[in-house]
């Protein structure tokens, strides 16, 4: 899963950036309007935390951009501005959820979480797979209810996968939703980084599908139906 | 802009404009009048020149230097005693003869010198002293060395009689006219865009005035924009300041939990004052926000289709299943800034959602020149004791729902600003009903 700070308070943006990458998130950040419509149009992301008082651009009128260009990822607004007048404003400009300064990082992180289950259809925060549970509240995996203990971008593979259950995902899309835009990104490694959720949690749980990419069915472990 | 002052200028130009109009019309209805009057006494004074005429050709000197008239005028008016009309023949010495009618007086008459043959007009007094219209004529008959005066009169009253059914109809008509000039200055005057604004109709009093009018509308015009704009400033101002505070509050806060681990006492007594600091913030934020003692920002806002909006963006942040029950009259109007509002709605709404268990309901209505505006939900309520201390600032009564007690309190700002009140009783719900009654349409 990959998320957009727009945030021009360098600290502010630094505490986001590190709360959500240690909560299994890759993190892109930039502090400037005209920036963050440019990475919103071009980046794939998963959801965008956007703050409205940016420089060179207002967030709202980058936030109708992206609506009026039919990008539709989550949009979570974040601002000091939390009159209800600009909530309104905010939520018919095409936001999903309103978070006001200040705010607790569980807060945000809490929000974070729900916009990305609404987007996935999901009711909750722990999806299960079988034997295999993943909790995205506490980023934990676990095998039969023992802890699985996995490495940052191990988890995001997975956490990417689990979140398209039932659909195949390149390995392109892959790519662009476990690195940040800053990371040297090596294609090869996401073999490897199946190999050992295998490995570590089941064979069957990451199907490939020759030469489209890999898929994690909702429900793995069935018997075959034959069709 | 208060409604003394408009309505004493409207008094003012309203009797004006009225003294102006009857003046105007008494003249001009003098005039015409005086014109009638003159136009029926030429054709009078005509007639009487005909009878002074026959008169003359009448008059027969006997041998004996007798004068008589015969045959004497035919007309029967002149044989009835004071009927009216007159006629007399008067030489050097005083009246010869006369008309029946005078019985046994004279005709007052100015004295006169007249040449031989000429005719001349006169106002005189009959011998029942009415006023008499003169016309003599001074003629020598043959055979006498003297002229005489030959003077026929006629009541004045005749000359009314003809004029007055034509100007009483003219000072009907022109009392007609009158009230309907009146009425229209009126229309005028009352209909005016000044009072636009302080209904919330119009921002300005714009242009196509009287050039006496137009410089004075210019510079309340400029007055009211320069008025909004130093409001509409420092609202942004207060906002930015807002954004620059809360950001650094954000991050002390998240500096304040990380703290927890090294010393968790420091770390809560720290978020507890960064709290309060917040609270004092919102508090006085909303304070500047309310744009209610600005007539310059009022306007008449629908409310049905703001209340209702809000309601949607509350339930939707709340993500709590809850039944939403939405009583909103199509006519109820509020007379301020949209934003104020959509805040008293967003706060009520969002307390409601946050306390019901399954219901909440919000109604909008009309009342006489005021909106009610309720919400009440079918949560724990407020007991009735506690009631007082809810519009408190920042009161919390449970520390459950986070931010609860301050949205009231800044309810209460807002609506203390328009003038209005809060209410606070049970809902047929169960829980709280919070009645806000706000202005609709400016009192007169």
């Amino acid at each position: 899963m990959r998320i957009l700070v727009v945030e021009d308070d360098a600290r502010l943006a630094q505490q986001l950036h590190l709360a959500l990458e240690s909560a299994g998130y890759a993190v892109d950040r930039c502090g400037d309007g005209a920036e963050a419509n440019f990475l919103g149009e071009t980046e794939p992301y998963d959801a965008v935390v956007l703050d409205l008082g940016l420089p060179t651009r207002d967030g709202l009128s980058v936030l109708r951009a992206w609506r009026g260009a039919g990008i539709d990822f989550p949009v979570i607004v974040l601002t000091a501005r939390d009159s209800w007048h600009e909530k309104v404003e905010g939520i018919d400009a095409g936001a999903d959820d309103y978070l006001a300064k200040p705010f607790r990082i569980e807060e945000l992180l809490a929000r974070v979480r729900a916009v990305l289950r609404r987007a996935g259809g999901r009711s909750g925060d722990v999806m299960q797979f079988g034997p295999i549970e993943i909790d995205t509240r506490r980023k934990q995996v676990t095998r039969d209810g023992v802890p699985v203990a996995l490495t940052a971008h191990e988890y995001r593979v997975l956490a990417y996968l689990a979140h398209r259950a039932g659909t195949t995902v390149s390995r392109s899309e892959l790519t662009e939703h476990i690195y940040a835009q800053d990371f040297d990104r090596d294609s090869n490694t996401l073999e490897v980084f199946v190999a050992r959720l295998r490995r570590k949690l089941a064979p069957e749980l990451i199907r490939t599908e020759r030469g489209l990419g890999y898929r994690l069915d909702p429900d793995p472990f069935a018997a075959p139906t034959g069709d | 802009m208060t409604d003394v002052r408009a309505g004493s200028l409207r008094r003012r130009l309203l009797l004006g404009a009225a003294l102006w109009i009857t003046v105007a019309l008494l003249v001009s209805g003098g005039a015409v009048a005086w014109l009638l009057t003159r136009a029926v006494e030429t054709q009078v004074y005509d007639g009487l020149a005909a009878e002074v005429d026959r008169l003359v050709a009448a008059i027969e000197i006997a041998p004996d230097r007798q004068i008589r008239v015969a045959p004497l005028p035919p007309s029967p008016e002149f044989a009835k005693p004071y009927s009216g009309h007159y006629w007399e023949v008067l030489g050097p010495a005083g009246v010869l003869l006369r008309s029946r009618s005078l019985w046994d007086g004279v005709l007052e008459l100015p004295s006169d010198v007249l040449a031989d043959g000429e005719l001349h007009r006169h106002r005189g007094t009959a011998p029942d002293g009415r006023p008499v219209n003169v016309v003599e004529r001074a003629v020598v008959p043959v055979g006498l060395e003297h002229p005489l005066r030959v003077v026929v009169a006629v009541d004045r009253a005749v000359i009314t009689e003809v004029t007055r059914p034509a100007v009483v109809t003219l000072a009907v008509a022109l009392a007609i006219l009158a009230a309907g000039l009146v009425v229209a200055a009126w229309l005028q005057v009352s209909a005016g865009p000044v009072s636009g604004i302080a209904l919330g109709e119009h921002d300005a009093l714009g242009g196509g005035w009287p050039d006496e009018v137009a410089e004075l509308a210019g510079e309340l015009d400029r007055v009211l924009w320069s008025n909004r704009r130093m409001i509409e400033t420092a609202r942004r101002q207060a906002a930015d300041l807002a954004h620059a505070l809360k950001t650094r509050l954000a991050v002390a806060a998240n500096e304040a939990d990380a703290l927890h681990a090294v010393d968790a006492q420091a770390a809560a007594s720290l978020a507890e004052e960064l709290a309060a600091a917040q609270r004092l913030l919102d508090r006085h934020l909303a304070r500047v926000r309310a744009g209610g003692g600005v007539p310059g920002l009022r306007r008449q806002v629908p409310a049905a289709p703001v209340v209702g909006r809000v309601a949607d963006v509350v339930l939707r942040l709340s993500e709590r299943p809850l039944s939403l029950d939405r009583q909103l009259a199509a006519d109820s109007l509020f007379l301020g800034d949209r934003a104020d509002l959509e805040e008293i709605a967003g706060n009520l709404l969002d307390n409601a959602v946050k306390w019901a268990a399954r219901r909440v309901r919000v109604r909008v209505a009309r009342e006489a020149d005021q909106l009610r505006f309720s919400v009440e939900d079918d949560g724990p309520g407020i007991p009735a004791t506690e009631r007082g201390r809810v519009l408190d600032a920042g009161v919390r009564l449970d520390e459950r729902a986070v931010g609860s007690g301050l949205g009231l309190a800044i309810v209460g700002e807002l609506v203390a600003a328009y003038g209005g009140r809060v209410e606070l009783d049970d809902s047929p719900l169960g829980g709280l009903r919070v009645s806000v009654v706000l202005p609709a349409i400016a009192a007169h």
